[in-house]
C-alpha cells in the first residue's frame, strides 16, 4: 500500500500532535529543567517538521498521484489470502494461544498458510502437525520455554 | 596472555564448536535462499541464543552472518537474484560471468575474497577495538551524547538514499525507545496502563517482526516465479584464484579497507559497503568499460568489502555499544540480555569473552573456505527446499521465539505489529535500519543528554568544552550541514556555467 507524500506528511503531523497531547500532563522534575516530556517533545517536533516538508514537496510537485495507491497483489486472491492469514492468523494466535494452547493454534496457523501457499494437499496436515511437534520439542523440552497447553492441559508432559 | 588462553578454552569446547558448526550451515543455507537475508538469519537465531551462555550466543551470530553474506553471492551468480542485499551490487556482473561460462571463477572469487575481506576486517577489529576502548574509558556523558548523535547522524545522512525518510524512520525508533519507565525520571511514558509496556517494548520480538515477519509478508504477497539455475555442475572452484589474488592486490585491499570503514559507521552495513566498493572499483579501474559485461574486478573488490563490513560493524558495537549495522544492533540486544553490556568496561571486566569473540571471527572466516565449496556444489539440492513450506515454518519459529523471550503472548502481538510496520514502511520507501538503531540507542541518547544537561547546570557551552566532545560535536554538525553546502555548491557551479 503506497501513500502519497501529502498523506504521509499529514499523517506525521497528526501523529506529532498526538504525542504532544499525550505528554502534556507529564510531571516536571523538581529542581531540573528537563522532565520526562522533553525527549518525546523533541521527537514530535522532528516528526512534525518532516511531515511539513513532505506536504510542501508534494504541493510543489503538484503531481496527480492518488492519495493511496493499492499494491498490485491486492487483485490476486491468493496473495490477499496469504497476507490475511499471516496478519489475522497471527493476531488470533496471539489472543487465543493461552486458552486454546500451542498444539491447537500452531498446526492451525501453519496449515492455513501452507494451504494458501498451495503446498500439496495431503502434505499440509502432515507438515503442520509434524513441524509443530518438532518446534514444541525444541523449545519446550530443549530450551524450557513453557509453551501454553490450554485445552490439552490434562495431556501435558 | 592468560586471558587469551582462557579465551581459547572458551571457544574450543565441544558445545561451542558444535554451535559454530551448526550456525555455519544455517548461515550458508539462509544466505543462499533468495528472500532470506543475513539480518533475518540473525533475528531468527536470537530466540535460540537467548538460552546459551554469552560466548556461544555471540559465536552463533558471528558465524551465521559471515556465511550468509558469502552465500548470498551464489544465487546472484546462478539465478541473477541476490541471496542477501549485500550481494545486490555485483549480482548482474556475476551472472554475466556465469553466462560467459565462468561460473567457477566468479563463485570462487566470491568465496576467496569474502574470506580475505573477512579476515582483514577481523584484524582491524582486533587491533582497533581494544585501543579505542582505552580512549573510551575517559569518556563522560558529553562524549557519549555526541558519539550517539554522530552515529545516528551517519545512519541517516550517509547510509540512506532519502535523508528525509530515513530521519522519519529514526524518529520512530527513538519514540519506541521512549516507551515505558526506563527513562531518567522513571516516569511511565506511552504505556497506556498496559503492564506489558511498563518495561518498554521488548527489543527481540520487535526485531523478529521488523526483519523476519516482514520478509514472510513480502513473500506471501509476491508472485513467485520458478527459479532456473544457469549452471548446475561445477568444476574446481579454486582454479585460477591465486592468479586473481596476485592480479588485483590493490582492489582487494581497497575493498577490504573501505568495507571495514563503512561497516564501522553506524547504520551502514555490508550492502552499502558493497555498493560503494563496486562504484569505487569501477572509478579507479584501468578497464572501466568492462564493468557490467562479466568482469571479475568489481566482484573481487565489493565481495571483499561486504564481508569486511561485518567485522567492522562490531568495532563501535563492542567499544561504545553503538551498533555499526542492523545485525550488530540485534547482537547488542543479545549482549544486554546476557548482562554483557557492551562498552569499554567489557574489555577490562571480561577480556576473555572479547578475545573469544575475536577467535570466533577468525575461525568463522577460515571455515568458510571448505564449507563455501560445499554450499556451491550442493546448491542445486538447496534450491529444492520449497519456499512455500519454508516460509510458514519460519513464521511459526518467529512466533514461538518471540514468545520465548518473556514467556508472554503479548510479545507475539508486538512482533506482528512491527512486521506489518516494516512491510508498509518498505513499500513506501522508508528504510527499516534507522528504526532499529533509534530503538537501541534512544535510551542511551536521552540518558546521556539529561545527565550532561544536569552536569552543565543549563549552560549548553559545557557540551563543547571537553576536547573530544568538542571534536565529535564539530563532526556531527558538519555532517548535518553538508547537504546544504553541497546544494549551495551545485547552485553556484550552475550559476557560473550558465
Amino acid at each position: 500500500m503506497k501513500f502519497n507524500d501529502s498523506v504521509v506528511g499529514t499523517g506525521l503531523i497528526a501523529f506529532a500532535g498526538a504525542i504532544f497531547w499525550n505528554v502534556r500532563g507529564f510531571p516536571s522534575m523538581p529542581g531540573d529543567q528537563v522532565g520526562p516530556a522533553l525527549f518525546p517533545q523533541l521527537i514530535a517536533a522532528g516528526l512534525a517538521i518532516c511531515g511539513a516538508i513532505f506536504v510542501i514537496q508534494a504541493t510543489r510537485r503538484r503531481a496527480g498521484t492518488p492519495w493511496i495507491e493499492l499494491p498490485d497483489w491486492i487483485r490476486a486472491p491468493r496473495q490477499v489470502a496469504g497476507f490475511a492469514v499471516v496478519t489475522l492468523g497471527l493476531l488470533a494466535y496471539c489472543l487465543m494461544v493461552e486458552t486454546l494452547g500451542f498444539f491447537v493454534c500452531a498446526p492451525l496457523l501453519l496449515g492455513a498458510l501452507l494451504a494458501v501457499l498451495q503446498v500439496r494437499a495431503w502434505t499440509v496436515p502432515v507438515i503442520a502437525i509434524g513441524a509443530s511437534a518438532v518446534i514444541h520439542f525444541i523449545f519446550y523440552k530443549g530450551l524450557g520455554v513453557p509453551l501454553p497447553w490450554g485445552l490439552l492441559q490434562s495431556w501435558a508432559w | 596472555m592468560e586471558h587469551l588462553v582462557q579465551a581459547f578454552g572458551l571457544v574450543f569446547e565441544p558445545y561451542v564448536l558444535m554451535v559454530i558448526g551448526a550456525s555455519a550451515l544455517y548461515g550458508l543455507f539462509v544466505g543462499a535462499i533468495p528472500g532470506l537475508t543475513a539480518t533475518m538469519a540473525t533475528a531468527l537465531l536470537v530466540p535460540v541464543t537467548f538460552f546459551m551462555p554469552p560466548v556461544p550466543a555471540v559465536a552463533a551470530i558471528v558465524t551465521a552472518t559471515a556465511m550468509a553474506i558469502f552465500s548470498g553471492d551464489i544465487p546472484g551468480a546462478l539465478l541473477r537474484i541476490p541471496g542477501t542485499p549485500a550481494s545486490a551490487a555485483y549480482c548482474d556482473e556475476a551472472y554475466a560471468m556465469t553466462q560467459k561460462g565462468q561460473a567457477e571463477t566468479v563463485l570462487g572469487a566470491g568465496l576467496v575474497f569474502s574470506v580475505i575481506g573477512g579476515i582483514f576486517g577481523t584484524i582491524v577489529l582486533v587491533t582497533a577495538a581494544p585501543a579505542l576502548a582505552d580512549v573510551a574509558l575517559n569518556f563522560s556523558s558529553f562524549e557519549y551524547f555526541w558519539l550517539v548523535l554522530l552515529g545516528l547522524t551517519c545512519a541517516i545522512f550517509i547510509a540512506s538514499k532519502n535523508v528525509l525518510k530515513a530521519f522519519v524512520s529514526l524518529l520512530i525508533g527513538l519514540l519506541i525507545a521512549a516507551v515505558g519507565m526506563e527513562n531518567p525520571a522513571a516516569f511511565p511514558r506511552f504505556s497506556f496502563d498496559e503492564p506489558n509496556l511498563m518495561g518498554g517494548i521488548s527489543l527481540i520480538p520487535m526485531m523478529v517482526g521488523l526483519f523476519a515477519v516482514s520478509e514472510v509478508l513480502r513473500y506471501v504477497t509476491s508472485i513467485e516465479r520458478p527459479l532456473r539455475l544457469a549452471q548446475e555442475k561445477f568444476g574446481s572452484i579454486f582454479k585460477g584464484q591465486w592468479a586473481l589474488v596476485r592480479q588485483y592486490p590493490v582492489q582487494t585491499l581497497r575493498g577490504s579497507a573501505l568495507g571495514t570503514l563503512i561497516g564501522a559507521l553506524p547504520g551502514a552495513g555490508a550492502d552499502i559497503a558493497a555498493w560503494m566498493s563496486y562504484a569505487m572499483s569501477k572509478k579507479f579501474s584501468k578497464q572501466p568499460e568492462k564493468f557490467g559485461t562479466g568482469h571479475v574486478e568489481g566482484v573481487i573488490e565489493s565481495g571483499a568489502a561486504n564481508n569486511s563490513a561485518l567485522s567492522g560493524a562490531w568495532i563501535p558495537a563492542l567499544v561504545f555499544g553503538i551498533p555499526g549495522d542492523s545485525i550488530t544492533a540485534i547482537a547488542i540486544g543479545v549482549l544486554y540480555l546476557k548482562n554483557m553490556n557492551p562498552g569499554p568496561m567489557i574489555f577490562i571486566d571480561n577480556p576473555q569473552n572479547i578475545y573469544a569473540v575475536f577467535i570466533v571471527f577468525f575461525l568463522a572466516n577460515l571455515m568458510m573456505l571448505p564449507l563455501g565449496v560445499l554450499a556451491i556444489k550442493t546448491y542445486k539440492q538447496v534450491l529444492k527446499v520449497p519456499r512455500a513450506v519454508l516460509m510458514p515454518l519460519i513464521l511459526l519459529f518467529c512466533t514461538v521465539g518471540a514468545f520465548a523471550i518473556n514467556n508472554s503472548a503479548f510479545d507475539i502481538g508486538v512482533m506482528l505489529a512491527f512486521g506489518v510496520l516494516a512491510f508498509v514502511m518498505e513499500e513506501n520507501g522508508f528504510p527499516v535500519a534507522p528504526v532499529i538503531l533509534g530503538a537501541v540507542l534512544g535510551r542511551m541518547l536521552e540518558e546521556n543528554f539529561v545527565t550532561s544537561l544536569i552536569k552543565a547546570d543549563g549552560h549548553f557551552v559545557a557540551f563543547f568544552n571537553r576536547p573530544i566532545a568538542g571534536v565529535l560535536a564539530l563532526i556531527t554538525v558538519a555532517v548535518w550541514i553538508s547537504p546544504l553546502v553541497i546544494l549551495w555548491w551545485r547552485r553556484r557551479v550552475r550559476a557560473v556555467t550558465a
